[in-house]
C-alpha cells in the first residue's frame, strides 16, 4: 500500500494508516491496555514493517474502528467532503489502485460536466496465501498462530 | 472497551463483522469523524482533516 500511496501522490491523494487494535494478539505484541502500549506497538509496527506512510492510532476503545466496520484490514478512500468513494472488507494494493484511478478519473471527467456517477457493488477475490499469513500470525508469537489456527472451526 | 481490545482471537465472535460490513457506512455517504492521534507528532488529528485537500486512502490494520 506504500507503492500506491507513492504512485498516486501526485494526483494530490493523502493516504495514510489507523492502527487499531492488535486482531491476533501473541505473546510478542499482546492486546492494548494503555494508550501507551498501544503507541508503542504501533512503532514497533511501523519499523518492522518499514511502514511510509502517515500511522494515526485510533482510541483505546477503537471508536472510529469500530464505526467504520471493525474488519481487521479495511481500506476506505473518501473523496471531497468526506464523500465515501469506495470501502472494501480487506485490503487488496490492486484492487484498491483500480478504484482509485476510476474515482479519480471520474471525478475529473464530472468537473468537465460529461459524465454521471452511479452506485455500485460488486464481490471482490483475493489470492489465498495460507503461508504468508501463518508468517504474519508468527511475527506475534505463537498464540496468534494458535488462537487462528487450532481454535477457528474449519 | 475490554472486549474490543481481546486477549485471544476468536472466529466466532468476529465472524459478524464480516457478515455486517457491507450493511454499515455505504459508498455515496458521508464519512464519521473521529479524533485520532498522529504517531509521530502526538497530535490530534480529525479524519475529516484527511480530506481536506484532496481524496484519501484510508487503510486500518495491525501487526497481522
Amino acid at each position: 500500500m506504500d507503492a500506491i500511496a507513492d504512485r498516486f501522490a501526485d494526483r494530490a491523494v493523502r493516504s495514510v494508516f489507523i492502527y487499531t487494535r492488535e486482531a491476533h494478539p501473541g505473546e510478542l505484541y499482546r492486546h492494548h491496555t494503555s494508550m501507551a502500549g498501544k503507541r508503542e506497538i504501533a512503532k514497533a509496527l511501523r519499523s518492522v514493517v518499514g511502514l511510509k506512510r502517515q500511522v494515526l492510532l485510533d482510541a483505546l476503545d477503537g471508536a472510529a474502528h469500530q464505526a467504520y466496520g471493525l474488519l481487521p484490514n479495511m481500506t476506505w478512500i473518501f473523496g471531497h467532503g468526506g464523500l465515501i468513494l469506495y470501502k472494501s472488507a480487506w485490503t487488496d494494493p490492486d484492487d484498491v489502485a483500480e478504484s482509485l484511478t476510476r474515482a479519480l478519473d471520474g471525478v475529473e471527467r464530472r468537473v468537465k460536466g460529461d459524465n454521471l456517477p452511479f452506485y455500485s457493488e460488486r464481490l471482490s477475490w483475493r489470492v489465498r496465501d495460507d503461508e504468508t499469513f501463518r508468517a504474519l500470525l508468527e511475527r506475534c508469537g505463537p498464540q496468534a498462530v494458535s488462537d487462528f489456527y487450532d481454535k477457528t472451526p474449519t | 472497551m475490554s472486549d474490543y481490545n481481546y486477549a485471544v482471537f476468536d472466529m466466532k465472535a468476529e465472524a459478524p463483522n464480516f457478515q455486517g460490513f457491507p450493511a454499515n457506512l455505504h459508498v455515496g455517504e458521508r464519512a464519521p469523524d473521529f479524533p485520532l492521534e498522529d504517531l509521530e507528532s502526538g497530535e490530534t488529528v480529525n479524519i475529516k482533516d484527511l480530506w481536506t485537500d484532496g481524496p484519501v486512502v484510508v487503510e486500518f490494520g495491525s501487526f497481522t
